[in-house]
Formats: structure tokens, sequence, C-alpha cells
């Protein structure tokens, strides 16, 4: 395994964490930042699968895909962040009724 | 495998992990926010400065100040005086471990398949950036990410500021929350009035460069949007947000991007095309459209107003 | 010989760096750890900053180097200011009461 990247494990390691945010967190805003690191780790593995060319300049289609995919998770997150301040105008609640539990923080 | 690469990735973990176990969101969102400078810091060292100037500005900067926004409105928490006892872990206690420990399992499997998969791939070097060089002088656009996003791909970038569009209808149906009056500050007001000015032209410079060096409009819309939120939260006499955000200026970038391409497509024999000889001043209306949009669109996502 | 400056240069930056982090680890309320973030973090910034300066390939970029750090100085000043007055305001009131307030914790006049 000479000159295997060391961003393989990072972005790897990068989705776990957020894999797990998003299962056991129970906070919405919590999960929306999970998704986010998750999402982070998925770009991470993207580029590091595609070395630097001979003048250091990364894989074009890769960096592409990657704006792309940045601005498209922003445009979810944003949604996400709007229903969750919604909900809790209406509610009270920061938490969907499923993840509720007693004497929580936030 | 470099000793900074290593220190690198390291403090990524390590501030990921202390982003998802932080006790407050609010403490959460700053450490989140971190994550994304040094995120660019490392895309900067794969060598991608285009991927280190979006995550710059629209991943850590706009999705950090987004989450800080709710947190803030979520929780009325002191942050003066010294640190709040409070639980560990955010996470509740469940009422039976069993299922918590599945849940772990099962995502540690996914990851740790995620990894093999990932290993056990041929790093496929350059493939991608030889066609891509091959090719650029064809499209006649000087800066290979761009060419991508704009001309081989730019059906991927259409739909892109489609998805865009959408989720700003979508984040318009549900009203904002009223946000409190922000007190006007004289020494915000003082270092806006400075820094919008420039900000203004750093966005405009991104857009220029992107035609031949990294920017583009992506990341001049991102700084664009920063400077509106300022002037916003600076009170400043101008109230440009309001003016921004209106529909018809949200739709500016789709429908311009659809025109041309329909347009200039018929002229060039195909769908999205440019004709030969027009490429920069069409790639550059694009842009600049694009930024205006994309730049009115992270604000309207930020929602609210100076009158709300 | 530039060698050896840019070395002392940056191994005083990182100097500063830690003493702002040990700082803001170490000290006990926010108006404290704001003190040394802005003051260390800023000087460890402009050593880093004269470090690249020495090595910049034209003025042009030289100006960029010195602009960013100015930048920088503004927006950590400003945002300093901005946590330091919320500390007050959570402490105290309403914002017009808090200039020229004492700070917390501090006997009364």
């Amino acid at each position: 395994m000479s000159g295997v990247s060391i961003w393989l494990p990072t972005g790897s390691a990068l989705v776990l964490f957020g894999l797990l945010g998003m299962l056991l967190a129970s906070s919405i805003l919590r999960k929306l930042l999970a998704f986010n690191v998750m999402g982070s780790g998925i770009f991470l593995l993207l580029l590091a699968l595609r070395p630097p060319g001979p003048d250091g300049v990364a894989d074009p289609v890769a960096q592409a895909l990657i704006i792309t995919g940045i601005v498209i998770a922003i445009a979810a997150t944003a949604l996400g962040v709007r229903l969750a301040r919604r909900y809790h105008q209406l509610s009270g609640q920061t938490e969907l009724p499923e993840d509720r539990a007693a004497t929580r923080d936030d | 495998m470099n000793a900074i690469d290593l220190l690198l990735a390291l403090a990524l973990l390590l501030l990921a992990g202390s982003a998802l176990l932080a006790r407050s969101v609010q403490t959460a969102s700053v450490l989140f926010i971190a994550f994304g400078l040094l995120l660019a810091l490392v895309w900067v060292r794969l060598g991608a400065p285009d991927v280190a100037l979006a995550e710059a500005a629209i991943g850590a900067g706009v999705a950090g100040a987004l989450l800080m926004l709710a947190a803030s409105e979520f929780e009325s928490r002191r942050i003066g005086g010294s640190r709040a006892a409070g639980p560990r872990l955010p996470w509740p206690r469940p009422q039976g471990w069993r299922p918590r420990w599945a849940l772990v399992l099962l995502a540690l499997a996914c990851a740790a398949v995620l990894l093999l998969a990932v290993l056990a791939i041929e790093p496929l070097a350059g493939a991608a950036t030889e066609a891509v060089a091959r090719n650029l002088p064809q499209s006649e656009i000087a800066h290979p990410v761009t060419a991508v996003l704009l001309s081989f791909r730019a059906y991927d970038t259409l739909l892109e500021i489609a998805v865009l569009l959408v989720a700003v209808v979508a984040v318009q149906a549900a009203p904002a929350p009223p946000q409190r009056a922000l007190a006007h500050d004289p020494v915000l007001a003082r270092v806006a009035a400075i820094t919008v000015p420039l900000a203004l032209l750093v966005a405009l410079y991104l857009l220029w460069a992107g035609s031949s060096r990294s920017g583009g409009a992506f990341q001049a819309g991102a700084v664009l949007a920063g400077a509106v939120l300022l002037a916003r939260f600076a009170s400043l006499p101008l109230d440009p947000q309001s003016r921004l955000t209106r529909p018809p200026v949200l739709a500016l970038g789709l429908a311009l991007f659809i025109l041309i391409g329909l347009v200039a497509g018929a002229l060039a024999g195909a769908a999205l095309g440019y004709p030969s000889g027009w490429v920069k001043p069409l790639v550059l209306a694009i842009e600049a459209a694009l930024m205006v949009s994309i730049g009115a669109t992270l604000v309207a996502l930020f929602g609210g107003s100076k009158t709300a | 010989m530039l060698e050896a400056l840019t070395w002392l240069l940056l191994a005083l930056a990182a100097l500063f760096f830690s003493a702002g982090t040990l700082g803001l680890l170490r000290l006990p309320d926010t108006l404290s750890r704001i003190h040394a973030l802005t003051k260390a973090d800023n000087l460890g910034l402009g050593l880093a900053a004269l470090a690249l300066l020495l090595h910049a390939e034209s003025w042009a970029a030289a100006a960029q180097i010195g602009l960013i750090w100015l930048l920088a100085l503004a927006a950590s000043a400003t945002s300093g200011y901005l946590i330091a007055r919320r500390c007050l305001l959570e402490s105290h009131g309403t914002p017009a009461s808090t200039l020229g307030a004492p700070p917390p914790g501090a006997p009364p006049p």
C-alpha cells in the first residue's frame, strides 16, 4: 500500500462521524451539522481518489463535481434550517417527536 | 505521506468530533465553521484552489452562519461567564441501550465497507485531467474547472442553479420567524462601510478571474451574499437585501443561462454550446448573471429582512 | 540567511498562536479570552505574514499579503468588540447602558 493517500481514511472517518451524528443526535440542527460533515467526507474521498496531476492541480472534473455538491448541500441545509426554525416557532420544540427524550439540553 | 498532511487530517477529525459532541449547538456551529476553514486548507493541499474558495465561502461561511442563526434562536444561553455545567453528551440517555448499539455498529460497518472499497480502487492517475486538457483549446476557456463547469458539463451547472431556485421557493414558502430588530452599532457601521465595498470588489474580481484562474460565479456569489448580509446586520442606510431578493433577480441566472444556452446553442449546433469566438463574452455574461442570482439566493436563504 | 530569518519568524508566530490558544483554554471568562485571541493571534498572524513577505514574488503579492493581515485585524477586532458587547448586554441589560459600564465582576465604583 505504498503511497496510499492519508485522505482516504480521513474521508471515511468523516463519513462515519457524520453518519453516527445523524443517527444518534436528537436535535434537528445537530443532524444537519452531521449531514454537512458527512458530505464533506464524501467530497474528500472524491478528490483523494484523484491524485494531483504533474503540475499539482487536481482533477478539474472532480473539482467541478465537488463545487456543485457544496452548493447543493448548502441549499439542502438552508431548507432544513428554515424548516427547523418554523417547527420551533410553531411547537417550541427543537426535536422531532420520535427523537425527543427526557432531560435534554437544547 | 507528509507530516503536515498527517497533522491536518488529525486536526480535521478532531474538529469534526468536537463539533458533533459539543454541549451546545452554538458551540457546535462555531466549531463547524472552524472545521470548514481547515477543510479549505486541505483542499489547497490536494491541489484544488477553486474548491477551497467555494468551501471557505459557502461551506464554512454560509452553512456555519445559518446554523449559528438557528442555534441562537433555539437557546438563550449566556455566552459570557465561565463554562456552564451540563450533560456530557449531547445525545440523550436512551430508554434501552440495545437499539443505539445496533445503530453504532451499523454505522461502523458502513464506514468500514466504504474504506475498504475506496482503498481497493486504483487511483486513475489523470485520465479525466488529460481529457479536459486535450479539449480545452476547443472550448476556448483558459481555466479547466471553469471549462468543465460552463462548457463540458454545462447541463449539470444549469440543473444546479435550478435546484437553488427551487430551494429558495421552498424556503420562502415557510415564512421566517420574526427576528428582533438589530440595535445600531456605530463601530460595526463604520467597519462595514469600509468592508462592504471591498467585498463587492473582491466578488467582481473573483468573477473576472474565473475565466483564467481560480474563481468563478459560485465563489463570487457567496462573497456578494456576505457583503449584502453584512450591510444588513450593520444597519447601513442602503437596504440592498429587499431589492436583491425579488423573484426576477433570483431567477435571472437560470433564465439567462437557458436563453444563452438555447440561442447560442442554435448558432453553434448543440444546445448549451457556444459559437466559436463568442465563448468568452457569453461565458462571462452567464457567470455574471449567475453571480447575482447566487448572491441573491444565498441572501434569500438566510431570510428575514431589516424591517421584519 | 533568508531561510534562517523565515524560520525564526515562523517559530515566533507559532509561539504567539500557542499563547493565544493557551489563553483561550485557561482564562476564566469570555472578556479575557477575547484579549488573548485578538492580541496574541493577530501578532502571530503579522509575524507569519512578515515571513511570507520575505518570499513574495512581486510587489503586488507583497501588497496582497499586507492587505490580508490588515483585513484579518479589522475582522477580529470587530468581532471581538461585538462579542464583548453581547457579554455586557447579557449581564447589564439594554445596549444603551453598556457604554461606559464597568466589566462584569469588577467592584462597583
